[in-house]
């Protein structure tokens, strides 16, 4: 009675209880880090934490092969390499059918070579996203709207593989299937599915190989000789100053730019809204009614849009989506009241 | 008898011999190399005869490029992993009553919203909702406007994603050719 931890442990019976105490705690703190073990393991297996290597490895490594891209049953194999310094990326794309042609990314323009006519073409984008698949910046709150499994091994390009199935939780976006590489983390193969079930995109590399290092190609040095024609040349704007407001947008679509410009051969400006979720995109048209718009639905290989009429207006939505999506968004645009 | 053989020897290389006696022979030329020997013999003779030229090829041939055929690597892709067949019976059950339940679920809510309505349907709202706000439509059958209205697409898409550059999806610059660079 009254005894303290220190007085147990006088003589012989208080030496065998506090052994018991001590055996006991231990044990509690070895299943503590047990568990605590156990739980990191499941961490650094779970499909999301791939997700977040494969994301990383795509960023900073040094890779090149050849990728083969199905699209609307269209097949275009390409030459493909990925350079990284210091986290600055560079992707390049070389057609080895023709049409042939070159497609250089950088992080804020997208460059394609014509020499046959020695002109270029400069894409200003305000946002890079890579030629292979688009991937969120941030993983967190992807689980709200997608699930994350792992459904078996296979090997692609001659490489060991685990496959990362993607599903929507709603209908507003479309599932994805992506064998990372086991040992580099780099999506090695990539298919979108309809809503059916149809694939409506694939891409594969048929061989790779990770590099040290590769070279960057000095674009603006290429340029030097050539006739470049700059388009989308546009600064990234504040979405409060948009002729619209989107009433409805369905969870996890979050702004990624809002731009004004005027579209290539034309005067007409165009507001143009860039949404994502991570995985999809979607982007909003706002301009003048006399453009030439086909009103209603209609689609392309992968790509949704809807345009309709809002008063003196144009809008239209397109993007990698259902057809429910860019419906739901479109119908949900009203031109803004608030205007400065 | 061996007369007989070598006669359907140089028959077998005419193609006149019918199948049952070409099986036969080909049986006995497999246990017998003298006679394998005479067919090789006999090729020879008739490939100079035809074309006035002679190349020799070593008797064992074939032999080597079976060989060499036996002996090649075989490549032994790694086998897909699969579960324990009692965890894979009760998965696979457990994920068709969950597959079930999503397809239902999506089938009540697709028919409970509004905007999931059909098409054809919805278009007509939209355009009749619009009806006395817009000018009349210019019909589309005009090839120059759907010229510009394909054009128009193509630029949306264009903005929209940097991908279509490399795809052949929107016909962007079908002659297109790669451009050399100087690399270190």
């Amino acid at each position: 009675m009254g005894q303290s931890i220190f007085s147990l442990m006088r003589g012989p019976f208080s030496i065998s209880r506090n052994n018991r105490v001590l055996k006991v705690l231990s044990f509690v703190l070895s299943l503590t880090a047990a568990s605590a073990f156990a739980a990191e393991i499941d961490a650094k297996q779970s499909p999301e934490h791939s997700l977040l290597k494969m994301q990383q490895a795509m960023k900073h490594l040094n890779y090149q092969g050849t990728v083969a891209f199905l699209r609307n049953g269209k097949l275009n194999v390409l030459k493909y390499s990925h350079a990284s310094t210091n986290g600055t990326g560079q992707e390049r794309l070389v057609s080895v059918n023709s049409p042939l042609r070159e497609t250089i990314r950088d992080a804020d323009k997208v460059s394609c070579f014509f020499p046959e006519t020695s002109k270029v073409i400069v894409d200003h984008r305000p946002a890079a996203r890579s030629f292979l698949i688009d991937l969120p910046e941030q993983l967190n709150g992807l689980e709200a709207y997608y699930q994350f499994t792992f459904s078996g091994e296979e090997q692609v390009a001659m490489l060991p593989t685990r496959i990362l199935d993607i599903s929507p939780k709603d209908q507003y976006r479309y599932a994805r299937r992506i064998w990372i590489d086991i040992g580099q983390y780099l999506p090695l193969k990539v298919e979108v599915y309809d809503r059916s079930g149809n694939t409506i995109e694939q891409v594969v590399f048929t061989e790779l190989e990770v590099k040290p290092s590769l070279p960057f190609i000095d674009v603006d040095s290429a340029l030097l000789d050539k006739e470049v024609e700059r388009i989308h040349n546009r600064q990234p704007m504040s979405f409060e100053t948009a002729g619209f407001v989107l009433k409805q947008v369905p969870g996890g679509f979050r702004q990624q730019f809002f731009v004004q410009m005027t579209m290539q051969g034309s005067n007409r400006p165009v507001e143009h809204l860039l949404l994502s979720d991570g995985f999809s995109s979607v982007s909003v048209y706002l301009e003048n009614k006399g453009a030439n718009i086909e009103l209603g639905a209609r689609s392309t290989d992968s790509v949704n849009a809807f345009s309709r009429i809002i008063d003196d207006h144009v809008v239209t939505v397109m993007g990698e989506v259902p057809e429910e999506t860019v419906r739901y968004i479109a119908e949900g645009v009203e031109l803004r009241t608030d205007i400065q | 008898m061996v007369d007989e053989l070598n006669q359907k020897i140089s028959q077998l290389l005419d193609d006149d011999l019918n199948y049952q006696e070409s099986l036969s022979l080909l049986k006995k030329m497999r246990t017998q190399p003298g006679l394998q020997q005479q067919l090789h013999r006999y090729e020879a003779i008739s490939h100079v005869l035809k074309s006035d030229t002679f190349v020799p090829v070593d008797t064992d041939f074939a032999q080597r490029i079976s060989r060499s055929l036996q002996t090649e690597p075989v490549y032994l892709a790694t086998r897909r992993k699969t579960f324990k067949k009692s965890y894979a019976s009760i998965s696979a059950l457990a994920a068709s009553v969950v597959a079930v339940a999503v397809l239902v679920s999506q089938g009540i809510n697709q028919s409970s919203q509004p905007h999931m309505m059909p098409l054809a349907q919805s278009q007509s709202v939209t355009m009749a909702g619009n009806a006395e706000l817009q000018d009349p439509q210019p019909p589309l059958d005009h090839p120059s406007e759907k010229e510009l209205t394909r054009n128009r697409f193509i630029k949306y898409l264009q903005a929209h994603n940097s991908s279509r550059y490399i795809d052949g999806a929107v016909n962007l610059q079908p002659y297109a050719r790669t451009v050399q660079y100087q690399q270190e």
